[in-house]
């Protein structure tokens, strides 16, 4: 498998390390419900087959963290953007 | 021994030459272009080995990577190699091979009584019979098995070869060099694409070299040397001959091995055995070919059977005939231009029988000319002969005729070689027209050509591969002028194959499993249709040739006992590697102590020539301890090592500690928020413990963090965790906080940094550094930090302590690390200074009480560990809300304390459980375990930090450590885990 | 005492002529330029200002080397170079100077090997370690790229057509570095200099 890296261009897999889903922001932690919005956050995944929304980090290569969307039936990377450009 | 089978004329061998080999210890002469089976049939050597289950005599049965029988045993000694198809290995000379599974020799195998008891071996037998009482298994039934099936041995001795690992890039990868694949690479190539042509063969051309055929009025071999010279002349296309593409992956990637010296008796110095490449190519052309199948009948496995097509190939490419009396079975128009090379070589054919009523004049005449009997409508019913063929009876109608022939060809129509297409996920479908399973739906880029796609006809295939190679080159954005198609004619290619004929004999669907039609029908009887449920089974296309000649012949026996259409069986998929590929290949250069590469410290070398001993610590290595002349085991030169830092000073090597420096507007702001307690309040000059949780509030590593600058900080991490913290360092970063100004990277590799710890540690660096800075304890405090210049050297200087000693750690950049330790045992000579390697330190920080990976275990939170009151509650940070929830900070938890043995005699493990002393040891007592042990010599005996529920509450007690893994049961005391300065004194003497 | 640190080039002792060519295929020569990370702060075409109007350099985007009177930049990351100047001088401290708050700049000199490596057959070389195409039309004069050979991370640029790389390596992975060096350039013959 091979990942589009937004600034290194196509990469193998072996360069990258993964995280899982993409979650979404990193839950208000002043807010009243934030115990349940951290385990939400830190737990729960949707687990899709189909496209998946992912962290990737390119470790091996700039060291960037990417929002990768991947087909987990088919490995098709759809594409893949730098995380901090993402909105959080 | 003389070449007695080798035709008079023809071939592409090299007759002025002669190669000599040896097969089962007899000398043979071959001609380079040979291969080890071509080279044996010229000698008439008829029977190869013996078969896998009932040790049945085996011969060659095909010309290629196909073949079930024609195993042997490649080399001797450390380059023994097992089970490699005699068709596929090129002669060399002074080659040596042996005939596998079978004792004393091929021609009498005590094993062949196995054939008698074959009732026993049938599909399921071993899943049936061998499943009571299960403990014979492992004693008795597996061992008898092991001797009675299996192929060849290995040599058991290390390779002495070695393997490469290699990436090429292309543009348009073409697998296979018959003339679809050589007008693909072609077309590609003159287009301006960057094309790898894959020819596993060691010569191009495909069937070009098998038929002999015109192509633009020219003969067809040299038409291969016309377009293989032009290949050769584009400095775009690179040829790998000797090369199997055996894998496809995701994203255009795929594996080929290349069989660098697997021609010649060794490599050449500097030379691999084999080369596994990894291609990436986001167009390929499979253009891989067909594989003649075998028709089902009685004795069909005879040595002196053998596909129609492989005895073309015989007698075209390697001028030898495979007997004396030939005859053919077919059922294809293929199989009769196979008896027409036969007879135009001069062979002597007794008999073409065609299953088929109808068959064109021309197929038939120039044989029927010849004088060739030919029987239309008939079949091969069985193949008799001990140990090779004999005679054959042929039914037509209710007649039996027989005939003495020692070669029996036969044709069935072919398989196109899928194999690639299925390997991710793609499934053939059955083509009624071709009587064949062609490619289904495939991988984006990967696309089949010639007779791969169910094409057989030349024309046809060069035809294909011309517009594919045109095709995909425009595809990529290459311009291609179209060129004229090479020329030829299409060749007659129907076939109504026959998949089951009425026979008395044993009859093999897979030669080299010895699956027999019998095993078929009991599949199909135990309910096991699906065509994945028949593999698994009976194993049916298992091994080494995977199926290549019976997949599809099983699949299509199931459907006749079924009722079903071949469209409703269906065929199996593949999985990678399509050839046998040598775990040597896989490993490449990644073998011994380079497996994974091994990360130095500038001090190395200075630490062997110091009598250390080392020990890996994740990739680096670093100094376990230090042998002193006289010292004669390891206990005693930690303990001298312990006792030495305590008493004077010690200096141990930290640079492998993770170093990472945090610069930035925000960077305290940063750490607030990935450690636990605060760094923003953190002076300049000054360092900290911290400790940073994961989100779900277990510990994820700790350190100290010094602040050089008000934008500058610098954090250690452990060794082990160094890629991970800076790996979450740059999450939180990125991803939770872009907007932070703040800029991070890791510094491990450019800091050598030494800990001088011990009461006289001070005397020792104010020794080294003089004038150039002042440690006295009034001017650089405990934890105070400071950077200053040596000369023009930055030297970075910390007063922390990991071992609970008076102590600082050292850092000079890592061009300068090997000078200072030296220096700084200049420096301390007068003090005695020592070494102290990873034990000691192991044994200080116990003793001080201090955590370490042991107790990092990605299962203890900081309360765990004595540390929740480190947990800011002016802030949020990572981890905080869920170290909350109430199973991490339930007061049962285990939580760190230390143990003393009761008798101090007794020796401490880590990993042993704690339990009540009165209490059964069953899971249910279980009260936590210890983490780290060591042997104390400030304590004298043996001390351990552990993970006890209720914590330091249960100080005082007395339970057991209980270790029946090691027979261990040992009373201990749970006391404070601070054996030493308790109060903590000597760290700001 | 009056102790002076003395320097040890990371690849000392571990370089070596190996196989037999004339020419050589490969040469490899250990280069020992001050290195600095240099990361952006704020926004990189910040940082590109003061780098032209410090050092007249002109910073290419995307992973690419820059170079001029001497420095040269290397593209690591979207907002991350390592810089590399032979010859005297502070280079860290002249970059944080030069630089201002527009980039964090961090001292590396010893945190790397850097090897320039030559020679026809040293693509077939790096095509046994490196997993990135550098055929001419994907890789050229000015190109860089950080990735992994024979699983070390590295940093490799081309210098010039010959051509010529050079090749960062990390200092602890030097050894491992030039073991690989050496075994996968050995059948095209490897001749070290000095």
């Amino acid at each position: 498998m091979r990942i589009p890296c937004p600034f290194c261009g196509s990469r193998d897999l072996s360069e990258f390390v993964t995280l899982g889903e993409a979650t979404g922001p990193r839950p208000d932690p002043a807010a009243s419900d934030a115990a349940e919005k951290f385990y939400a956050y830190a737990y729960l995944r949707a687990n899709p087959a189909g496209p998946s929304e992912e962290y990737w980090y390119h470790a091996l290569g700039c060291r960037s963290w990417l929002k990768v969307l991947r087909d987990t039936r088919t490995h098709v990377v759809e594409s893949a953007t730098l995380a901090r450009e993402g909105t959080r | 021994m003389t070449e007695k089978l080798r035709l008079p004329n023809g071939g592409l061998i090299d007759r002025r030459r002669e190669i000599t080999f040896s097969f089962d210890g007899k000398h043979y002469i071959g001609r380079p272009g040979d291969t080890l089976a071509s080279a044996l049939m010229a000698n008439g050597v008829k029977l190869i080995g013996r078969s896998f289950k009932y040790h049945r005599p085996r011969g060659i049965f095909s010309a290629g990577p196909e073949e079930p029988n024609a195993l042997v045993t490649l080399r001797d000694g450390a380059r023994r190699e097992p089970n490699t198809k005699a068709t596929t290995v090129e002669l060399f000379d002074r080659l040596v091979a042996t005939s596998q599974n079978c004792w004393p020799s091929p021609q009498f195998d005590v094993l062949s009584v196995n054939q008698l008891f074959s009732p026993l071996f049938v599909g399921g037998f071993y899943y049936k019979t061998f499943m009571w009482p299960a403990s014979f298994w492992e004693k008795v039934y597996e061992p008898a098995i092991r001797r009675a099936a299996g192929l060849g041995m290995v040599s058991g001795l290390p390779d002495p070869d070695h393997y490469e690992h290699a990436t090429a890039y292309c543009d348009v990868l073409v697998v296979g060099s018959g003339p679809a694949g050589l007008t693909a690479a072609l077309s590609a190539a003159r287009a301006g694409a960057r094309v790898i042509l894959c020819e596993e063969d060691f010569r191009l051309g495909g069937r070009l070299l098998s038929e002999p055929r015109e192509i633009d009025s020219t003969p067809g071999t040299d038409w291969v040397a016309k377009i293989e010279a032009e290949l050769a002349s584009l400095p775009e296309v690179r040829i790998f001959r000797r090369t199997s593409v055996f894998g496809v992956y995701d994203t255009g990637t795929y594996g080929a091995l290349e069989r660098v010296a697997d021609h010649v008796p060794h490599p050449a110095l500097h030379q691999p055995r084999q080369r596994l490449w990894q291609i990436v190519a986001p167009r390929t052309v499979n253009a891989m070919g067909a594989i003649e199948r075998p028709i089902v009948f009685g004795g069909n496995d005879k040595p002196g059977v053998i596909l129609a097509s492989a005895l073309r190939t015989y007698v075209n490419r390697f001028a030898t005939a495979p007997g004396r009396k030939i005859a053919f079975f077919v059922t294809s128009d293929d199989g009769w231009l196979s008896a027409q090379d036969a007879l135009k070589a001069g062979l002597d054919i007794e008999i073409v029988v065609d299953a088929r009523a109808n068959v064109a004049d021309a197929l038939t005449r120039p044989l029927s000319r010849a004088g060739v009997r030919i029987l239309l409508d008939a079949i091969v019913s069985d193949a008799h002969g001990q140990p090779s063929l004999k005679h054959i009876e042929v039914r037509k109608a209710d007649k039996v005729l027989q005939f003495d022939v020692d070669v029996l060809a036969i044709s069935n129509g072919y398989n196109p070689q899928v194999g690639l297409t299925t390997h991710l996920g793609g499934k053939p479908v059955w083509s009624d027209a071709r009587s064949a399973f062609v490619p289904g739906e495939t991988a984006t880029g990967l696309q089949s050509v010639g007779a791969a796609a169910g094409d057989f006809g030349l024309a046809a295939c060069l035809r294909a591969g011309m517009q594919a190679g045109q095709a995909l080159a425009l595809e990529l954005g290459f311009a291609s002028t179209p060129a004229a198609v090479p020329r030829a004619d299409d060749e007659p290619c129907a076939v109504s194959p026959v998949w089951h004929v009425e026979y008395r004999g044993k009859a093999f669907v897979d030669q080299q499993n010895d699956v027999t039609a019998k095993d078929v029908a009991i599949a199909n009887r135990e309910g096991f249709r699906a065509v994945e449920h028949l593999k698994r089974y009976t194993t049916l296309g298992m091994a080494t040739e995977q199926g290549k000649t019976s997949s599809v012949t099983g699949q299509a026996l199931m459907a006749h006992l079924t009722g079903r259409t071949m469209h409703q069986a269906g065929t199996t998929r593949f999985r990678p590697p399509h050839v046998p590929v040598a775990i040597g290949a896989f490993a490449g250069p990644h073998v011994g102590k380079h497996f994974k590469a091994t990360r130095y410290c500038a001090g190395h070398e200075w630490a062997l020539e110091n009598g250390a001993t080392m020990i890996e610590a994740g990739q680096w290595l670093r100094p376990r301890w230090f042998t002193k002349p006289g010292e004669t085991d390891w206990f005693e030169s930690v303990t001298r090592e312990v006792k030495t830092v305590r008493a004077a000073v010690g200096i141990c090597d930290v640079s492998s500690l993770g170093k990472i420096e945090i610069h930035g507007r925000d960077a305290g702001t940063f750490l607030d928020r990935v450690y636990v307690n605060m760094f923003s309040t953190l002076p300049v000059g000054k360092a900290r413990y911290g400790l940073m949780l994961r989100e779900d509030g277990i510990v994820l590593d700790d350190g100290t963090t010094a602040r050089l600058g008000p934008e500058q900080y610098v954090m250690s991490t452990t060794t082990g965790n160094a890629g991970k913290v800076m790996q979450h360092l740059e999450f939180c970063h990125q991803v939770l906080w872009p907007e932070l100004d703040v800029a991070m990277v890791s510094v491990t590799e450019q800091w050598t940094q030494y800990a001088v710890a011990g009461p006289k540690s001070r005397n020792v660096l104010a020794n080294l550094l003089g004038d150039r800075f002042d440690v006295s304890n009034e001017a650089f405090p405990f934890l105070a930090c400071a950077e200053f210049f040596w000369g023009d050297v930055p030297v970075r200087i910390y007063r922390i302590s990991f071992s609970g000693e008076l102590a600082y750690e050292i850092a000079v950049p890592a061009n300068y690390g090997d000078s200072l330790i030296r220096a700084l045992m200049r420096a301390g000579e007068t003090f005695s200074v020592v070494p102290y390697g990873s034990e000691a330190l192991g044994v200080l920080r116990i003793e001080k009480g201090h955590v370490s990976v042991p107790e990092l275990n990605g299962q203890t939170t900081a309360a765990d560990l004595g540390l929740g009151k480190m947990l800011s509650k002016k802030k949020d940070f990572i981890g905080r809300v869920l170290a909350d929830r109430p199973a991490l900070t339930d007061p049962e938890r285990p939580a760190l304390v230390g143990f003393k043995p009761v008798d101090p005699g007794q020796r401490l493990r880590s990993g042993a459980h704690f339990l009540a002393v009165a209490a059964a040891a069953v899971a249910e007592n279980d009260e936590g375990y210890m983490t780290s042990v060591a042997y104390s010599p400030h304590a004298g005996c043996w001390v351990g930090l552990g993970l006890l529920k209720h914590g330091a509450a249960r100080i005082g007690e007395y339970i057991r450590a209980y270790d029946p893994v090691r027979e261990g049961d040992v009373e201990v005391e749970v006391v404070s885990p601070i054996f030493v300065d308790p109060e903590g004194k000597w760290l700001h003497e | 005492m009056s102790d002076v640190l003395t320097f040890r080039s990371p690849c000392a002792g571990w370089l070596k002529d190996v196989g037999v060519a004339t020419p050589p295929g490969v040469s490899v020569r250990e280069k020992t330029p001050q290195i600095a990370t240099v990361i952006a702060r704020g926004s990189v075409a910040d940082l590109a200002a003061r780098l032209k109007a410090s050092f007249g350099v002109d910073l290419a985007s995307g992973s690419k080397v820059s170079s001029g009177n001497g420095l040269v930049l290397v593209a690591t990351g979207p907002r991350a170079w390592l810089a590399v100047r032979e010859g005297g001088g502070n280079l860290v401290a002249a970059l944080r100077e030069g630089l201002g708050d527009t980039a964090a700049v961090i001292e590396q000199s010893s945190g790397y090997a850097v090897l320039s490596i030559a020679g026809v057959k040293a693509r077939a070389t790096f095509e046994k370690g490196l997993a990135i195409d550098l055929h001419p039309r994907a890789f050229r004069r000015g190109d860089a790229a950080s990735t992994s050979c024979a699983h070390l991370n590295v940093v490799i640029w081309q210098i010039d057509d010959a051509p010529t790389y050079e090749i960062a390596v990390p200092r602890s992975f030097a050894a491992a570095f030039c073991h690989w060096l050496t075994e996968s350039a050995a059948e095209f013959g490897l001749k070290a200099l000095v």
